[in-house]
Protein backbone atom coordinates (compact mmCIF):
# COMPACT_ATOMS: atom_id res chain seq x y z
CA UNK A 1 0.00 0.00 0.00
CA UNK A 2 1.62 3.32 -1.29
CA UNK A 3 1.52 6.05 1.12
CA UNK A 4 2.13 9.50 -1.09
CA UNK A 5 3.82 12.23 0.60
CA UNK A 6 2.06 15.51 -0.05
CA UNK A 7 4.15 18.00 0.10
CA UNK A 8 2.99 21.40 -0.93
CA UNK A 9 1.20 21.01 -3.73
CA UNK A 10 3.46 18.24 -4.98
CA UNK A 11 2.46 14.36 -4.39
CA UNK A 12 5.75 11.99 -4.42
CA UNK A 13 4.42 8.20 -4.54
CA UNK A 14 7.28 6.90 -6.42
CA UNK A 15 10.96 6.88 -6.40
CA UNK A 16 13.46 5.92 -8.71
CA UNK A 17 16.76 4.00 -7.37
CA UNK A 18 19.83 5.01 -8.89
CA UNK A 19 23.07 2.88 -8.36
CA UNK A 20 25.27 1.06 -10.51
CA UNK A 21 25.15 -2.09 -8.32
CA UNK A 22 22.11 -4.60 -8.45
CA UNK A 23 22.29 -5.47 -4.66
CA UNK A 24 21.75 -2.35 -3.57
CA UNK A 25 19.05 -0.82 -5.61
CA UNK A 26 17.41 -4.13 -4.21
CA UNK A 27 18.07 -2.82 -0.96
CA UNK A 28 17.14 0.68 -1.30
CA UNK A 29 13.82 -0.80 -3.45
CA UNK A 30 13.00 -2.47 0.57
CA UNK A 31 13.58 1.27 1.85
CA UNK A 32 11.72 3.21 -0.25
CA UNK A 33 8.44 0.21 -0.52
CA UNK A 34 9.04 0.64 3.67
CA UNK A 35 8.14 4.24 3.66
CA UNK A 36 5.12 3.62 1.94
CA UNK A 37 6.65 4.63 -1.94
CA UNK A 38 6.28 3.46 -5.10
CA UNK A 39 10.27 1.81 -5.83
CA UNK A 40 11.63 2.36 -9.74
CA UNK A 41 14.72 0.63 -10.54
CA UNK A 42 16.88 1.75 -12.99
CA UNK A 43 19.06 -0.79 -14.30
CA UNK A 44 21.08 1.44 -16.45
CA UNK A 45 23.39 2.53 -18.63
CA UNK A 46 21.98 6.25 -18.24
CA UNK A 47 21.41 8.34 -20.87
CA UNK A 48 23.15 11.30 -21.79
CA UNK A 49 21.34 12.72 -24.75
CA UNK A 50 18.85 15.69 -22.94
CA UNK A 51 15.47 14.18 -24.74
CA UNK A 52 16.40 11.11 -22.90
CA UNK A 53 17.12 12.47 -19.77
CA UNK A 54 14.17 14.10 -19.58
CA UNK A 55 12.02 11.18 -20.05
CA UNK A 56 13.41 9.55 -17.13
CA UNK A 57 12.89 12.28 -14.86
CA UNK A 58 9.02 11.66 -16.01
CA UNK A 59 9.05 7.83 -14.80
CA UNK A 60 9.16 8.42 -11.06
CA UNK A 61 8.11 11.56 -8.93
CA UNK A 62 11.50 11.82 -7.10
CA UNK A 63 14.89 10.19 -7.31
CA UNK A 64 17.73 8.46 -5.06
CA UNK A 65 21.14 8.81 -6.47
CA UNK A 66 24.05 7.02 -5.31
CA UNK A 67 27.03 9.02 -6.23
CA UNK A 68 29.83 6.38 -7.41
CA UNK A 69 28.39 5.59 -10.85
CA UNK A 70 31.04 6.36 -13.30
CA UNK A 71 31.67 2.32 -13.45
CA UNK A 72 30.57 -0.41 -15.08
CA UNK A 73 29.42 2.19 -18.03
CA UNK A 74 26.12 2.72 -15.58
CA UNK A 75 26.93 6.24 -16.23
CA UNK A 76 28.78 8.99 -17.93
CA UNK A 77 28.39 11.50 -14.76
CA UNK A 78 28.13 10.96 -10.92
CA UNK A 79 25.62 10.73 -8.54
CA UNK A 80 26.46 14.67 -7.41
CA UNK A 81 26.00 15.86 -11.22
CA UNK A 82 22.84 13.95 -11.50
CA UNK A 83 21.14 15.06 -8.67
CA UNK A 84 22.24 18.81 -9.09
CA UNK A 85 20.88 18.33 -12.71
CA UNK A 86 17.62 16.80 -11.06
CA UNK A 87 17.30 19.60 -8.65
CA UNK A 88 17.80 22.46 -11.87
CA UNK A 89 15.13 20.78 -13.34
CA UNK A 90 12.58 20.88 -10.77
CA UNK A 91 12.71 16.89 -9.92
CA UNK A 92 13.32 15.88 -6.46
CA UNK A 93 16.59 13.91 -5.59
CA UNK A 94 18.56 13.07 -2.98
CA UNK A 95 21.84 11.58 -2.76
CA UNK A 96 22.85 8.85 -0.88
CA UNK A 97 26.41 7.93 -0.75
CA UNK A 98 29.30 6.77 1.33
CA UNK A 99 31.87 9.06 -0.93
CA UNK A 100 31.12 12.03 0.90
CA UNK A 101 34.40 12.32 2.90
CA UNK A 102 36.33 10.69 0.30
CA UNK A 103 35.40 12.89 -2.81
CA UNK A 104 34.79 16.10 -0.80
CA UNK A 105 35.60 18.25 -3.96
CA UNK A 106 33.90 16.50 -6.51
CA UNK A 107 30.68 16.65 -4.21
CA UNK A 108 31.21 20.29 -3.23
CA UNK A 109 31.07 21.70 -6.65
CA UNK A 110 27.43 20.66 -6.97
CA UNK A 111 26.55 20.68 -3.55
CA UNK A 112 24.54 23.87 -3.73
CA UNK A 113 22.09 21.60 -5.86
CA UNK A 114 22.42 18.61 -3.53
CA UNK A 115 19.48 19.09 -0.90
CA UNK A 116 19.73 16.21 1.07
CA UNK A 117 22.76 13.97 1.38
CA UNK A 118 22.64 10.60 2.83
CA UNK A 119 25.15 8.04 4.37
CA UNK A 120 23.57 5.13 3.45
CA UNK A 121 23.52 3.86 6.99
CA UNK A 122 21.53 6.85 7.54
CA UNK A 123 18.88 5.63 5.35
CA UNK A 124 15.66 4.87 5.89
CA UNK A 125 12.02 4.85 5.46
CA UNK A 126 11.85 7.67 7.98
CA UNK A 127 14.63 9.35 6.83
CA UNK A 128 13.90 8.88 3.21
CA UNK A 129 10.33 10.81 3.82
CA UNK A 130 12.17 13.55 5.68
CA UNK A 131 14.31 13.79 2.71
CA UNK A 132 12.26 14.19 0.03
CA UNK A 133 10.28 16.52 2.21
CA UNK A 134 13.31 18.81 2.68
CA UNK A 135 13.71 18.54 -1.58
CA UNK A 136 10.25 19.34 -2.23
CA UNK A 137 10.87 22.16 0.56
CA UNK A 138 14.19 23.55 -1.27
CA UNK A 139 12.58 23.33 -4.75
CA UNK A 140 9.40 25.05 -3.41
CA UNK A 141 11.76 27.86 -2.37
CA UNK A 142 11.90 26.96 1.73
CA UNK A 143 15.51 26.55 1.65
CA UNK A 144 16.89 25.67 5.44
CA UNK A 145 19.20 27.95 7.12
CA UNK A 146 22.07 25.28 6.62
CA UNK A 147 21.81 25.52 3.38
CA UNK A 148 20.77 29.19 2.54
CA UNK A 149 23.61 31.48 0.78
CA UNK A 150 24.72 34.86 1.91
CA UNK A 151 27.45 37.14 0.72
CA UNK A 152 30.98 37.04 2.70
CA UNK A 153 34.73 37.60 2.56
CA UNK A 154 36.92 34.77 1.68
CA UNK A 155 40.82 34.83 2.76
CA UNK A 156 43.59 32.98 0.52
CA UNK A 157 45.56 30.90 3.23
CA UNK A 158 47.62 29.28 0.80
CA UNK A 159 47.23 28.09 -2.77
CA UNK A 160 49.44 25.02 -4.27
CA UNK A 161 49.57 21.92 -6.67
CA UNK A 162 45.83 23.24 -7.87
CA UNK A 163 44.26 23.73 -4.47
CA UNK A 164 43.43 26.63 -3.02
CA UNK A 165 42.79 27.00 0.92
CA UNK A 166 40.92 29.44 2.27
CA UNK A 167 39.19 31.08 5.21
CA UNK A 168 35.95 31.97 6.20
CA UNK A 169 36.27 34.16 9.03
CA UNK A 170 32.26 34.67 9.62
CA UNK A 171 32.21 31.04 9.79
CA UNK A 172 35.12 29.76 11.54
CA UNK A 173 38.59 31.51 11.14
CA UNK A 174 40.71 28.39 12.91
CA UNK A 175 39.35 25.67 9.99
CA UNK A 176 40.97 25.73 6.66
CA UNK A 177 38.99 24.61 3.31
CA UNK A 178 40.31 23.48 0.63
CA UNK A 179 38.86 24.31 -2.66
CA UNK A 180 40.03 23.03 -5.91
CA UNK A 181 41.46 25.85 -7.35
CA UNK A 182 39.15 25.05 -11.14
CA UNK A 183 35.85 25.80 -8.63
CA UNK A 184 37.04 29.51 -9.06
CA UNK A 185 36.47 31.63 -11.90
CA UNK A 186 38.86 31.92 -14.01
CA UNK A 187 39.53 35.42 -13.63
CA UNK A 188 40.22 34.55 -10.18
CA UNK A 189 42.36 32.07 -10.11
CA UNK A 190 45.83 33.85 -10.83
CA UNK A 191 44.40 36.10 -8.06
CA UNK A 192 44.15 33.43 -5.21
CA UNK A 193 47.13 34.11 -3.46
CA UNK A 194 48.09 33.94 0.19
CA UNK A 195 46.25 36.98 2.20
CA UNK A 196 44.08 37.76 -1.08
CA UNK A 197 40.68 38.06 -0.20
CA UNK A 198 37.49 37.97 -2.17
CA UNK A 199 33.64 38.26 -1.32
CA UNK A 200 31.40 34.95 -2.72
CA UNK A 201 28.10 33.36 -1.47
CA UNK A 202 28.94 30.64 1.04
CA UNK A 203 25.73 28.81 3.13
CA UNK A 204 27.45 30.37 6.40
CA UNK A 205 24.85 28.52 8.16
CA UNK A 206 26.81 24.86 7.40
CA UNK A 207 27.28 23.19 10.77
CA UNK A 208 30.23 21.02 9.00
CA UNK A 209 33.16 22.05 6.56
CA UNK A 210 31.85 19.04 4.15
CA UNK A 211 28.14 20.87 3.32
CA UNK A 212 29.80 24.37 2.57
CA UNK A 213 29.30 25.26 -0.99
CA UNK A 214 30.54 28.79 -2.65
CA UNK A 215 29.30 30.37 -5.89
CA UNK A 216 28.71 34.01 -7.20
CA UNK A 217 32.17 34.64 -6.88
CA UNK A 218 33.23 38.46 -7.38
CA UNK A 219 36.14 40.24 -9.21
CA UNK A 220 38.16 42.02 -7.64
CA UNK B 1 5.69 39.37 18.91
CA UNK B 2 8.83 39.85 17.03
CA UNK B 3 7.36 42.50 14.95
CA UNK B 4 6.89 44.60 18.19
CA UNK B 5 9.30 46.28 20.21
CA UNK B 6 10.91 43.75 21.43
CA UNK B 7 14.62 42.48 22.75
CA UNK B 8 15.78 38.85 21.34
CA UNK B 9 17.90 36.77 22.90
CA UNK B 10 18.74 34.83 19.62
CA UNK B 11 19.69 31.43 19.90
CA UNK B 12 22.58 31.33 17.16
CA UNK B 13 24.23 28.12 19.09
CA UNK B 14 27.62 28.11 21.07
CA UNK B 15 28.06 32.40 20.82
CA UNK B 16 25.70 35.30 21.96
CA UNK B 17 23.57 37.34 20.11
CA UNK B 18 20.48 39.60 20.71
CA UNK B 19 18.52 42.05 19.01
CA UNK B 20 16.82 44.91 20.64
CA UNK B 21 13.93 46.65 18.48
CA UNK B 22 12.91 49.48 19.41
CA UNK B 23 10.32 52.31 17.18
CA UNK B 24 13.16 54.29 17.16
CA UNK B 25 15.66 51.69 15.66
CA UNK B 26 17.42 48.19 16.19
CA UNK B 27 19.98 47.34 18.21
CA UNK B 28 22.55 44.03 17.61
CA UNK B 29 24.79 43.27 20.95
CA UNK B 30 27.01 40.92 20.20
CA UNK B 31 26.65 38.77 16.47
CA UNK B 32 26.96 35.52 17.51
CA UNK B 33 28.89 33.19 15.09
CA UNK B 34 27.94 32.18 11.50
CA UNK B 35 24.61 33.45 9.85
CA UNK B 36 22.18 32.96 13.03
CA UNK B 37 21.91 36.56 13.35
CA UNK B 38 21.73 36.77 9.95
CA UNK B 39 19.25 34.47 9.66
CA UNK B 40 17.15 36.13 12.77
CA UNK B 41 17.23 39.65 10.68
CA UNK B 42 16.34 38.06 7.60
CA UNK B 43 13.00 36.42 9.37
CA UNK B 44 11.82 39.04 11.14
CA UNK B 45 12.24 41.38 8.39
CA UNK B 46 15.04 43.58 9.40
CA UNK B 47 17.07 45.40 6.85
CA UNK B 48 18.77 48.07 9.17
CA UNK B 49 20.90 47.51 12.25
CA UNK B 50 21.24 51.22 13.69
CA UNK B 51 24.01 50.05 16.25
CA UNK B 52 26.08 47.21 16.59
CA UNK B 53 27.95 46.77 20.03
CA UNK B 54 30.46 43.76 20.37
CA UNK B 55 31.66 43.15 23.87
CA UNK B 56 34.69 41.28 22.67
CA UNK B 57 36.70 40.02 19.74
CA UNK B 58 36.17 36.31 20.49
CA UNK B 59 34.48 34.52 16.69
CA UNK B 60 31.31 33.45 18.76
CA UNK B 61 30.41 36.92 19.38
CA UNK B 62 31.95 38.52 16.36
CA UNK B 63 31.75 35.98 13.57
CA UNK B 64 28.42 36.88 12.85
CA UNK B 65 29.77 40.95 12.25
CA UNK B 66 31.39 40.12 8.84
CA UNK B 67 28.49 38.13 7.89
CA UNK B 68 26.24 41.13 8.69
CA UNK B 69 28.68 43.70 7.07
CA UNK B 70 29.38 41.34 4.14
CA UNK B 71 26.06 40.47 3.15
CA UNK B 72 24.79 43.31 1.50
CA UNK B 73 21.46 42.48 3.00
CA UNK B 74 21.37 44.70 5.82
CA UNK B 75 22.73 48.05 5.76
CA UNK B 76 24.52 48.90 9.25
CA UNK B 77 24.97 52.34 10.92
CA UNK B 78 27.42 52.40 13.62
CA UNK B 79 29.79 50.09 15.32
CA UNK B 80 31.67 49.96 18.34
CA UNK B 81 33.94 47.54 19.98
CA UNK B 82 37.38 47.51 21.30
CA UNK B 83 40.33 46.72 20.36
CA UNK B 84 42.26 43.81 21.24
CA UNK B 85 45.95 43.52 20.69
CA UNK B 86 46.08 39.99 21.49
CA UNK B 87 43.10 38.08 19.53
CA UNK B 88 44.02 36.15 16.34
CA UNK B 89 45.37 39.35 14.22
CA UNK B 90 44.24 38.33 11.01
CA UNK B 91 40.95 37.81 12.12
CA UNK B 92 40.53 41.48 13.26
CA UNK B 93 42.56 42.38 9.95
CA UNK B 94 39.33 40.73 8.03
CA UNK B 95 36.97 43.27 10.20
CA UNK B 96 39.26 45.98 9.80
CA UNK B 97 39.12 45.04 5.71
CA UNK B 98 35.46 44.44 5.87
CA UNK B 99 34.61 47.76 7.55
CA UNK B 100 37.25 49.80 5.40
CA UNK B 101 35.14 48.72 2.26
CA UNK B 102 31.88 49.88 3.58
CA UNK B 103 33.63 52.92 5.32
CA UNK B 104 34.55 53.72 1.51
CA UNK B 105 31.23 53.34 0.43
CA UNK B 106 30.21 55.87 3.59
CA UNK B 107 27.67 53.59 4.43
CA UNK B 108 28.94 52.37 8.25
CA UNK B 109 30.23 54.61 11.11
CA UNK B 110 33.16 52.47 13.50
CA UNK B 111 35.06 53.33 16.28
CA UNK B 112 37.48 51.11 18.49
CA UNK B 113 36.11 52.15 22.02
CA UNK B 114 32.94 50.43 23.81
CA UNK B 115 33.91 51.27 27.96
CA UNK B 116 32.37 52.41 30.78
CA UNK B 117 30.91 55.80 30.36
CA UNK B 118 29.46 55.57 26.58
CA UNK B 119 26.67 56.06 28.27
CA UNK B 120 23.28 57.58 26.62
CA UNK B 121 25.28 57.44 23.03
CA UNK B 122 23.04 54.23 21.58
CA UNK B 123 19.45 54.87 23.61
CA UNK B 124 16.82 53.66 21.52
CA UNK B 125 13.10 54.84 22.38
CA UNK B 126 12.33 53.80 25.86
CA UNK B 127 15.73 52.07 26.15
CA UNK B 128 18.45 53.45 28.37
CA UNK B 129 21.91 51.08 26.99
CA UNK B 130 24.53 51.72 29.64
CA UNK B 131 27.89 50.60 28.85
CA UNK B 132 29.03 49.25 32.81
CA UNK B 133 32.44 48.21 31.78
CA UNK B 134 34.82 47.63 30.54
CA UNK B 135 36.81 50.41 32.80
CA UNK B 136 38.59 52.93 31.20
CA UNK B 137 41.59 51.99 33.06
CA UNK B 138 41.26 48.26 31.97
CA UNK B 139 40.59 48.80 28.92
CA UNK B 140 43.65 51.15 28.51
CA UNK B 141 45.79 48.63 30.23
CA UNK B 142 44.58 46.22 27.83
CA UNK B 143 44.51 42.04 26.99
CA UNK B 144 48.22 41.10 27.81
CA UNK B 145 49.04 43.34 30.43
CA UNK B 146 48.01 42.99 34.37
CA UNK B 147 46.02 44.67 36.67
CA UNK B 148 46.83 46.27 40.10
CA UNK B 149 46.72 42.98 41.31
CA UNK B 150 49.02 41.75 39.32
CA UNK B 151 46.37 39.27 37.68
CA UNK B 152 46.79 38.95 34.22
CA UNK B 153 43.89 41.11 31.74
CA UNK B 154 42.15 38.80 28.94
CA UNK B 155 40.40 39.33 26.19
CA UNK B 156 37.41 38.02 28.15
CA UNK B 157 38.62 40.77 30.98
CA UNK B 158 37.44 43.85 28.99
CA UNK B 159 34.58 42.53 27.81
CA UNK B 160 31.88 45.05 27.06
CA UNK B 161 29.75 44.54 30.26
CA UNK B 162 26.30 46.40 28.81
CA UNK B 163 22.98 46.57 30.43
CA UNK B 164 19.56 47.87 29.30
CA UNK B 165 17.30 50.01 31.32
CA UNK B 166 13.64 50.14 29.79
CA UNK B 167 11.64 53.29 31.29
CA UNK B 168 13.81 53.54 33.90
CA UNK B 169 14.17 49.94 35.27
CA UNK B 170 17.36 47.73 34.50
CA UNK B 171 15.98 45.29 32.51
CA UNK B 172 19.38 42.97 31.14
CA UNK B 173 22.70 42.39 31.49
CA UNK B 174 24.76 41.62 29.42
CA UNK B 175 28.12 40.44 30.46
CA UNK B 176 29.93 39.01 27.07
CA UNK B 177 32.84 36.27 28.36
CA UNK B 178 33.15 38.37 31.36
CA UNK B 179 35.38 36.82 33.65
CA UNK B 180 37.07 37.06 37.68
CA UNK B 181 39.59 40.05 36.32
CA UNK B 182 36.91 41.97 34.53
CA UNK B 183 34.34 41.22 37.64
CA UNK B 184 36.58 42.67 40.17
CA UNK B 185 37.47 46.00 38.21
CA UNK B 186 33.78 46.68 37.94
CA UNK B 187 33.22 45.82 42.02
CA UNK B 188 36.49 48.24 42.29
CA UNK B 189 34.76 51.29 40.33
CA UNK B 190 31.61 51.26 42.23
CA UNK B 191 29.30 49.92 39.11
CA UNK B 192 25.73 48.81 39.57
CA UNK B 193 24.89 45.11 38.17
CA UNK B 194 21.12 44.71 39.04
CA UNK B 195 18.76 44.22 36.44
CA UNK B 196 15.60 41.52 36.22
CA UNK B 197 17.48 39.03 33.18
CA UNK B 198 20.92 38.24 33.58
CA UNK B 199 22.94 36.56 30.54
CA UNK B 200 25.47 34.71 32.32
CA UNK B 201 29.06 34.95 31.34
CA UNK B 202 30.98 32.91 28.62
CA UNK B 203 28.13 30.62 28.11
CA UNK B 204 28.14 29.09 31.50
CA UNK B 205 31.84 27.77 31.19
CA UNK B 206 34.61 28.48 33.39
CA UNK B 207 35.18 32.14 34.78
CA UNK B 208 39.29 32.12 33.82
CA UNK B 209 40.70 30.06 36.63
CA UNK B 210 38.97 27.50 38.98
CA UNK B 211 37.07 30.10 41.23
CA UNK B 212 34.11 29.26 38.95
CA UNK B 213 31.46 28.73 41.77
CA UNK B 214 32.81 32.18 43.39
CA UNK B 215 32.55 33.79 40.35
CA UNK B 216 28.79 33.07 39.83
CA UNK B 217 28.40 33.58 43.51
CA UNK B 218 29.91 36.73 43.70
CA UNK B 219 27.65 37.74 39.92
CA UNK B 220 24.10 36.54 41.52
CA UNK B 221 24.54 38.59 44.83
CA UNK B 222 25.64 41.37 42.39
CA UNK B 223 22.66 41.12 39.86
CA UNK B 224 19.85 39.62 41.90
CA UNK B 225 18.01 38.46 38.77
CA UNK B 226 14.88 36.73 38.18
CA UNK B 227 15.86 34.88 35.07
CA UNK B 228 19.09 33.22 34.23
CA UNK B 229 20.32 32.45 30.32
CA UNK B 230 22.88 30.68 29.44
CA UNK B 231 23.52 30.99 25.64
CA UNK B 232 25.08 27.47 24.62
CA UNK B 233 25.16 25.35 21.13
CA UNK B 234 24.40 21.89 22.41
CA UNK B 235 27.37 19.47 22.10
CA UNK B 236 30.24 22.78 21.74
CA UNK B 237 32.27 22.73 25.45
CA UNK B 238 29.56 21.24 27.36
CA UNK B 239 28.36 24.51 28.88
CA UNK B 240 26.77 25.24 31.44
CA UNK B 241 28.84 24.16 33.86
CA UNK B 242 27.32 21.98 36.47
CA UNK B 243 28.90 24.26 39.59
CA UNK B 244 27.53 27.15 37.83
CA UNK B 245 24.07 26.52 37.35
CA UNK B 246 24.56 24.58 41.38
CA UNK B 247 25.72 28.31 42.29
CA UNK B 248 22.85 30.07 40.45
CA UNK B 249 20.19 28.10 42.10
CA UNK B 250 21.07 28.64 45.42
CA UNK B 251 21.72 31.64 45.37
CA UNK B 252 18.68 33.60 42.51
CA UNK B 253 16.74 31.18 44.88
CA UNK B 254 13.34 30.67 41.96
CA UNK B 255 15.21 32.25 38.86
CA UNK B 256 13.62 31.28 36.19
CA UNK B 257 17.20 29.42 34.65
CA UNK B 258 17.00 29.06 30.72
CA UNK B 259 19.36 27.67 27.78
CA UNK B 260 19.05 28.49 24.38
CA UNK B 261 19.98 25.33 23.65
CA UNK B 262 19.57 21.74 25.26
CA UNK B 263 22.77 20.68 26.97
CA UNK B 264 23.70 17.47 26.28
CA UNK B 265 24.65 17.66 30.38
CA UNK B 266 21.01 17.94 30.88
CA UNK B 267 19.55 15.12 27.68
CA UNK B 268 21.54 13.10 25.96
CA UNK B 269 19.14 13.06 23.43
CA UNK B 270 16.74 15.41 21.64
CA UNK B 271 13.40 15.39 21.82
CA UNK B 272 11.85 12.72 19.52
CA UNK B 273 9.38 15.28 18.74
CA UNK B 274 8.53 18.89 17.51
CA UNK B 275 8.74 21.29 21.02
CA UNK B 276 5.49 22.97 21.23
CA UNK B 277 6.63 25.91 23.57
CA UNK B 278 9.74 27.63 21.29
CA UNK B 279 9.04 31.08 20.52
CA UNK B 280 7.96 31.44 16.91
CA UNK B 281 10.99 33.06 15.51
CA UNK B 282 14.82 31.73 14.25
CA UNK B 283 16.62 29.22 16.45
CA UNK B 284 19.88 27.72 15.44
CA UNK B 285 18.94 24.44 16.99
CA UNK B 286 15.34 24.00 15.90
CA UNK B 287 16.74 22.29 13.07
CA UNK B 288 18.40 19.12 14.90
CA UNK B 289 15.38 19.99 17.76
CA UNK B 290 18.53 21.03 19.81
CA UNK B 291 16.30 23.90 21.66
CA UNK B 292 15.56 24.30 25.17
CA UNK B 293 14.31 27.86 25.30
CA UNK B 294 15.55 28.62 22.15
CA UNK B 295 15.54 32.23 20.60
CA UNK B 296 14.25 34.38 23.75
CA UNK B 297 11.69 37.20 23.04
CA UNK B 298 11.23 39.69 25.91
CA UNK B 299 8.59 42.37 25.25
CA UNK B 300 9.61 46.03 25.80
CA UNK B 301 5.98 46.74 26.51
CA UNK B 302 5.80 44.54 29.22
CA UNK B 303 8.98 43.51 30.96
CA UNK B 304 8.38 40.36 32.66
CA UNK B 305 6.22 38.78 29.69
CA UNK B 306 9.04 36.49 27.88
CA UNK B 307 8.41 33.71 25.36
CA UNK B 308 8.68 30.96 25.75
CA UNK B 309 6.44 31.56 28.79
CA UNK B 310 8.39 30.27 31.83
CA UNK B 311 5.31 27.62 32.87
CA UNK B 312 5.62 26.13 29.24
CA UNK B 313 9.77 25.95 29.50
CA UNK B 314 9.58 24.68 32.32
CA UNK B 315 7.16 21.74 31.29
CA UNK B 316 9.19 20.77 28.49
CA UNK B 317 12.23 20.44 30.69
CA UNK B 318 10.58 18.36 33.07
CA UNK B 319 9.45 15.98 30.26
CA UNK B 320 12.28 15.95 27.81
CA UNK B 321 14.89 16.43 30.36
CA UNK B 322 14.16 15.28 33.57
CA UNK B 323 17.74 15.18 35.12
CA UNK B 324 18.67 18.59 33.36
CA UNK B 325 20.92 20.74 35.58
CA UNK B 326 18.42 23.21 36.80
CA UNK B 327 16.09 20.57 37.98
CA UNK B 328 18.71 18.34 39.83
CA UNK B 329 19.69 21.13 42.10
CA UNK B 330 16.68 22.07 43.18
CA UNK B 331 14.89 18.44 43.63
Amino acid sequence: MTLPLELGGRTVSSVSIFDDQEDVRQSYQETVTDSGLKPILEPGPLPDDPESVAALMLRADAAIWDHHLRVKSYSSKNGAEWVAECTRANWPALLCTKWEGAAPDEIRRYRRFIPVLLNPSDLSPDSLRTGLAICCDELAGRVRPTRRGWRTLVRVEDASEGMVYVILPSWNANEVVALPLRDLPTDLRPLATEGRRFHTKVNLGAETQSELFFFDWEPE
Amino acid sequence: MASREHLAIVDVGHGSAAVLVDSSGTVVIDAGPKAGLLEYLRETGIRRVDVVLISHADQDHLGGLLGLLASGEVSVGVVRLNTDSEKASRVWDDLVYELDCMRRRGVVDFETSLIQGDDGRYDQGVVHIEIVGPSAYLATKGPGSVDRLGARISTNSISAVIRLHVKGVPLVLFCGDLDEVGLRDLVRVGASLRAAVLVYPHHGGRSGSNTSTAFAEQLIRLVEPSTVVFSIGRGVHATPQPEVVDAVCRLAGTAHIVCTQLSERCSSAVPASEPGHLAPVYAQGKERRACCGGTLIFSLASSASMLPARPAHQAFVTAAAPSALCRLVRS
